[in-house]
């Protein structure tokens, strides 16, 4: 029931159609009762003409009329109840949809984990179009089956209420079998289904390990073992059956012992009073609602059946609306400040408001025209100073040119115009908070910007540098089976970080903790300084670029699968980071280059391309830390040797972490972690480590004792 | 997730699938039905026909034999009762009703089991055959597309069976007595329930044309938004990475408005059919009713006589009333076959499918040299034996009625002259030749695609070869019975397959008649009991989903612990530890050099450490044996081998 109520929320935008579906349902219904009850007229005037020509034919004509007229009412309002339905019902799935999707996307990692991917994606295609299903059918079935009951009901009163005590007592024994059979059968329908699972499952495993299969020769054995269950599903079909069989025959039942009272104690009303109390009319007429109110009741445990079977599916989806993202931005206030000072020089920002001066070199940061930049003066997450400044570009004629991509970085601004990308000094300026500068570029271009300034409390929106510190940092994904244990690590921005150790030593674990892909359980993690619990998420996942292990591509094309790091990019941008990924050159041997195909995963590029490519998708973040989770691992040797380099080279700032199963991956790095069971059991550089510990020594040699094939990709 | 995946909508279904393959389904249901249920079958029929007999009756007897034959003649003679034969009447219809209540459940039931049994035998013979089919079936389509078959197209097909029929065969059994009842009352009345019925027919008819138009579209619609769904969730990690959640929303909202868009339309098309069915019913009840009135009128004023089955006769109250009840009987099947008809054809594509893979040709095999258990006789000769003995021998049997000879399995594996090629027709290895001797460790290495897998996939011919010859102990291996062949090729590969069932249950899929000793002493042998041991209930654990809740070296173990109990004479060990950390593998390794010992085995790996002691290296590439010998002879050649080897060297220094 509580499932139902959060529903119904979703009807919200589309309660017009749903209301005008129940209106003209309403109709529709109340024209069908009185086809019926003009039923025993029209025989009536039949009956009359037998004996009274004139008249009983004007009657006729009239009652036939006025039963034609119903009729096309009722049909006109029936087609418009299902014009609004449809509207009603897709309003309904799509709004759930969107619930559905809109929250996901606030999800954890923690709560994907709690769900698990597969079932998320169930939940939101077969749960919403079974829901979908059922509300289309309900939406007019639930007017309309209460509806016809009371109203036949009445209208048997009206027409002979001498009789209408058969229906009072077939109606509820009805509705009590129906229902009681429909209980009685979904607990074991319920069951075939779930074994129904199990043998689709068999059948999958069947086909996904046939080669076991057949390479131990164990065909018959499975077969056995399929016929098991497949028995066993059909024995539940049939003993279900048995009962389910009833349904038919207890609805006929019903209608034919209504049809037998009515023909025997109408008749013998009606002769008894020689047609003065009943006439052979009312015959016809209460014959028609006998049919009119068991089709209600066979709407009404089809109803219930439906919303039996919809129910799971209607449960599961509100798990996932009700879930609680357990990983949420802080909260931010800010306040305009009327008065104050920006100034730009040489690349420093200066600001000057509130009794406070501030200095801060400008941080690369990418916009486009007309959407504000921030740039937080971060001293803490209270009071703090923030500056939006919104680029506009403006034609020699003094039109907008709008969504210019470009970017700023150190004092020399960098923006894509007609066609091609131009670097320009920043020009110094000095403005009035609220106010707005403009300078003129090359071809007649206006380049301007408007400066606002804000008291910031709250989530922090800048991260100042690649600073890293793990202080004391305990971790655990179930409570009480810590995998990071007191974990204290610091470095500098611009460092670069190797972690090795075997699988399940909380490699990836660690590093995700700099994302903020998970919270830390006990201690602090800090980034650029500050704990990464007091960052904006976004602007948090803006600095720190994970490549993740199980890393995976978009259906669209390389490009839309880049512009994913910065979707404001300009192409010279893509290649650059395309370079340092080294993924140029194999983009350039497709004829269509930034162009090609990517199919859904990314399945049309080998592992290392794809590999490659996620690696520049990270990279046109411009972030402040990269972290590399044994991104590297398709690659051959020589390329991942020449990505480190890129790295090194063009990247100096970033602070890098890289995970790796090749010793030869980490081996120049300035600090190697080497890891086991949530512990850092060794760090040092390589050498130190080759002297130090045996661990590393030992991976050393047997990993370089031989070579890796791959190398021939 | 119940159920979920039985109802996944069914992706452009009917579609592609012709009008002639879909009678061709028809045929085939029905003899299956034919032939497992002949007197199941007949008794239905007759119990449907029993069924929509007696309500057609009983409209018949409320009409024009209660109203006709008693009330009227009661009123006009101004009698008060009805006396006893009008109870006996109720009494006759009350007989008629039971008759049909009784057949309805029987039909029901019957109707059920018959569609029950025939989706067991269906899912049954689908599932035994698929298993029998060759690798290449499996090789050349998408998982996905087979797991449909048994998802979509068997479910469609039970829901077809145990609940479209059945309404559909009522339905028509319905219609064709009302129509007997109502030539047996009027002719007159009938034609006019004829003509409403083809106009409700037309408009069905061009009604479901044009909204099933509207519904593939949504369907098209459908899959896309939920193929958007479906990438985007699943690439929801990498979604928060990237801070993507404002642009999915954005495109997702595109697909979704799309669909809604599609949706309504469907919808509404769709609706339209059953008010106007059901008002045009309402339409000839008034139409009836005044054709009727007219009729008994002229008959009074103009001797106007209708005709019947039963001659002319003069039209009466009473045939009016059961006409008016005929005339519903009669119109609300069309609505319930129009309904069913999508089922109908979403089921009889899916049949086609079904059948079509039943139809794929079984891996064939004409080999008759078997494999068995061998005790050595006083000459060291190789004798049958009943029991495991360790030692296995080929049985040979001859067709020309000389005694069948036996030879000792060694374990020798040659390939001469191999060429090899795809049903695409490119050629994925030429000229391989290769000898294993008993015992030695025989390593492929070289790039992905070279072929290396290719060349197990021969061995245990899951693929047949298209030129030259491979021998086994000296047999052409196409005489040796597949099932045995690959009972003595013991096989590993990179991904691990193990079933749903307890741990040792999937150990004990390498031999079935191992006992549990035999399963623990296999473990021991892989290294793979202690873990086991620290399971929640150890050997009995149950493991589901693929063994997801173990780490793939553990997975590892155990398929190599499974390969162990099938004690196989020479093994094939495809990419077995690439995919696994540096220290498991050492562990994995152990296991394996143990189980190693005394046979002969195939490796193929990339990591060179691993197949550096092997007794032959071959170097392939782009389908050919580029290099061959030990790892000394391969060092010597200062080839490709060497070049790997020491470039690699090279770089570390």
């Amino acid at each position: 029931m509580k499932t139902i109520k959060h529903l119904v929320h979703f009807i919200n935008g589309y309660w017009r159609p749903t209301l005008l579906t129940w209106a003209m349902v309403f109709i529709e219904t109340a024209c069908e009762i009185l086809v019926a009850f003009f039923t025993q007229y029209i025989v009536n005037s039949v009956y009359q003409a037998t004996t009274n020509e004139a008249e009983g034919l004007n009657n006729l004509y009239m009652y036939s009329g006025i039963i034609a007229g119903l009729a096309i009412i009722a049909a006109v309002t029936g087609i418009m109840a299902g014009y609004w339905a449809a509207a009603s019902a897709a309003g309904f799935a799509k709004n759930l949809r969107d619930a559905m999707f809109v929250k996901i996307q606030d999800y954890s990692f923690k709560n994907i984990d709690h769900f698990s991917t597969s079932s998320i994606v169930t939940r939101t295609t077969t749960d919403i179009t079974n829901v979908q299903n059922a509300f289309m059918q309900i939406i007019r079935a639930v007017m309309r089956a209460p509806f016809m009951m009371i109203f036949a009901t009445i209208m048997c009163f009206v027409t002979a209420w001498q009789l209408a005590w058969i229906f009072l007592i077939i109606i509820p024994v009805v509705l009590f079998l129906l229902l009681f059979i429909a209980k009685f059968v979904h607990p074991t329908f319920e069951k075939i289904f779930t074994t129904y699972d199990f043998l689709n499952q068999e059948v999958q495993e069947n086909v996904d390990g046939i080669r076991v299969v057949k390479s131990f020769n164990r065909e018959e054995y499975q077969k056995a073992k399929f016929g098991k269950v497949s028995q066993f599903i059909y024995d539940s079909f049939i003993y279900v059956e048995r009962i389910l069989a009833f349904n038919n025959p207890i609805m006929q039942g019903t209608v034919f012992l209504a049809i037998l009272l009515i023909s025997y104690f109408c008749s013998t009303i009606i002769v008894a009073s020689n047609q003065e109390v009943l006439k052979v009319g009312t015959l016809s007429t209460l014959i028609s609602y006998t049919m009119m109110i068991m089709m209600s009741l066979m709407l009404i445990s089809m109803v219930y059946v439906m919303i039996i079977i919809a129910r799971n599916s209607a449960e599961r989806i509100v798990e996932i609306i009700e879930e609680k993202p357990d990983i949420v931005s802080p909260s931010v206030e800010k306040k305009e400040i009327e008065e104050g000072e920006i100034a730009f020089v040489n690349g420093r920002l200066h600001i000057e408001a509130q009794g406070k001066k501030i200095e801060e070199a400008t941080y690369l940061s990418f916009f486009k025209s007309g959407h504000p930049v921030a740039l937080d003066a971060p001293e803490g997450t209270s009071d703090r100073l923030r500056v939006e400044l919104t680029p506009r570009f403006y034609a020699s004629d003094g039109t907008e040119l709008k969504d210019i991509p470009g970017k700023v970085e150190g004092n020399s601004l960098t923006v894509v115009i007609g066609g091609g990308e131009k670097t320009l000094p920043l020009p110094d300026a000095k403005l009035k908070a609220g106010s707005s500068t403009s300078v003129v570029l090359k071809d007649g271009v206006l380049f301007e910007f408007a400066a606002k300034l804000y008291e910031v409390n709250g989530a922090i929106s800048t991260v100042k540098d690649g600073q890293v510190d793990f202080d004391h940092v305990t971790f655990e994904y179930n409570k009480g089976k810590p995998v990071l244990h007191d974990i204290d690590l610091h470095f500098k921005p611009g460092e670069t970080i190797g972690i090795i150790g075997p699988t399940g030593s909380s490699k990836s674990t660690l590093v995700s903790l700099l994302a903020r892909l998970y919270d830390v359980t006990e201690g602090s993690v800090k980034v650029g300084g500050v704990d990464v619990r007091n960052y904006d998420l976004k602007s948090l996942r803006d600095s720190v670029s994970v490549v993740l292990q199980k890393n995976t591509l978009f259906t669209g094309t390389i490009r839309s699968n880049l512009l994913w790091g910065n979707e404001y990019a300009p192409d010279e941008e893509i290649w650059r980071a395309c370079d340092i990924a080294q993924a140029t050159p194999f983009i350039k041997g497709f004829s269509d280059g930034l162009d090609h195909p990517i199919a859904e995963g990314g399945t049309n590029v080998s592992g290392g391309q794809k590999q490659r490519l996620c690696i520049a998708r990270a990279l046109l973040k411009n972030p402040k830390i990269l972290i590399l989770d044994d991104s590297t691992s398709a690659c051959d040797t020589h390329t991942d040797a020449l990505i480190r380099e890129g790295l090194s080279n063009s990247r100096k700032d970033v602070t890098k972490f890289i995970i790796a199963q090749r010793v030869l991956s980490v081996r120049e790095c300035d600090h190697i972690l080497v890891m086991d069971e949530g512990r850092i059991i060794a760090s040092g550089n390589n050498d130190e480590l080759m002297k130090n510990c045996a661990v590393y020594r030992e991976l050393y040699e047997s990993q370089l004792k031989g070579g890796d094939f791959d190398a021939a990709e | 997730m119940p159920r979920n995946n039985l109802r996944k909508p069914v992706k452009g279904n009917a579609m592609n699938v012709s009008k002639k393959d879909r009678r061709g389904a028809i045929g085939r249901l029905v003899k299956m039905v034919l032939k497992d249920y002949p007197a199941q079958f007949v008794f239905v029929l007759f119990c449907i026909i029993f069924n929509s007999g007696a309500g057609a009756v009983g409209s018949y007897i409320v009409g024009t034999v209660l109203v006709d034959d008693f009330i009227q003649p009661a009123i006009d003679s101004g009698m008060t009762s009805l006396g006893p034969d009008f109870t006996l009447m109720i009494c006759v219809m009350a007989g008629v009703y039971a008759i049909g209540l009784v057949s309805g459940y029987f039909y029901n039931y019957f109707m059920a089991r018959i569609a029950q049994g025939v989706m067991k035998k269906i899912r049954d013979d689908l599932f035994n055959h698929m298993l029998s089919l060759p690798i290449s079936y499996f090789d050349t389509r998408t998982h996905g597309d087979i797991m449909s078959i048994y998802t979509n197209d068997v479910d469609a097909l039970r829901e077809f069976l145990s609940r479209a029929l059945p309404t559909m065969a009522s339905a028509v059994a319905t219609m064709v007595i009302c129509l007997v009842m109502m030539l047996i009352t009027d002719f007159l009345l009938t034609g006019v329930v004829i003509i409403f019925a083809a106009v409700m027919f037309l408009l069905t008819r061009i009604i479901a044309k044009r909204s099933s138009k509207y519904f593939i579209s949504q369907q098209i619609e459908l899959g896309k938004t939920n193929g958007y769904i479906e990438e985007m969730v699943n690439g929801q990690k990498v979604v928060k990475v990237f801070n993507y959640e404002e642009r999915n929303i954005k495109r997702f909202r595109e697909h979704n408005n799309d669909l809604y868009q599609y949706s309504v339309k469907a919808n509404r098309y769709a609706s339209i059919l059953m008010p106007a069915v059901n008002q045009l019913g309402n339409l000839q009840y008034a139409i009836i009713a005044l054709l009727g009135g007219i009729a008994i009128v002229m008959g009074h004023q103009t001797g106007f006589q209708s005709f019947s089955l039963t001659g002319p006769h003069f039209i009466e109250v009473g045939n009016i009333i059961s006409f008016l009840m005929f005339s519903k009987s009669f119109v609300q099947p069309i609505g319930q076959v129009s309904q069913q008809l999508n089922i109908a054809a979403l089921a009889l594509a899916g049949a086609t499918r079904i059948f079509a893979m039943g139809d794929e040709p079984s891996e064939t095999d004409d080999g008759y040299v078997e494999l068995c258990y061998a005790k050595e006789d006083e000459n060291g000769n190789p004798v049958e034996s009943a029991e495991r003995t360790g030692k296995w021998a080929w049985k040979h049997p001859h067709k020309d009625g000389s005694p069948t000879t036996y030879s000792w399995l060694r374990g020798k594996i040659d390939m001469y002259d191999v060429d090899f090629a795809y049903s695409n027709g490119k050629t994925v290895l030429h000229n391989i030749t290769l000898y294993a001797k008993p015992g030695q460790k025989i390593a492929f290495v070289g790039p992905t695609g070279a072929g290396k897998t290719t060349i197990t996939n021969l061995l245990t011919r899951f693929y047949d070869i298209a030129d030259g010859k491979v021998r086994y102990d000296d047999i052409n291996i196409n005489k040796i019975k597949k099932s045995d062949l690959r009972r003595s090729l013991g096989m590993v590969l990179q991904d691990t397959k193990l079933f749903t069932g307890t741990v040792r249950e999937n150990i004990r899929f390498g031999r079935l008649d191992a006992t549990d000793e035999e399963i623990e002493r296999a473990a021991k042998l892989a290294n793979a009991d202690s873990f086991i041991r620290n399971l929640p209930d150890g050997y009995d654990t149950v493991l589901t989903n693929g063994g997801a809740s173990l780490s793939q070296g553990q997975r590892q173990l155990l398929s190599i612990a499974r390969c162990a109990v099938s004690d196989p004479p020479v093994m094939i060990l495809d990419e077995a530890t690439s995919s696994i950390d540096s220290r498991t593998e050492a562990l994995v390794q152990d296991g394996m050099d143990a189980i190693m010992k005394g046979r002969t085995v195939f490796v193929i790996a990339h990591r060179l450490s691993t197949i550096q002691n092997s007794d032959a290296i071959m170097v392939l590439d782009q389908g050919r044996i580029i290099e061959r010998g030990n790892h000394d002879d391969l060092i010597a050649k200062k080839g490709k081998y060497y070049q790997l080897y020491t470039g690699h060297q090279a770089a570390n220094a």
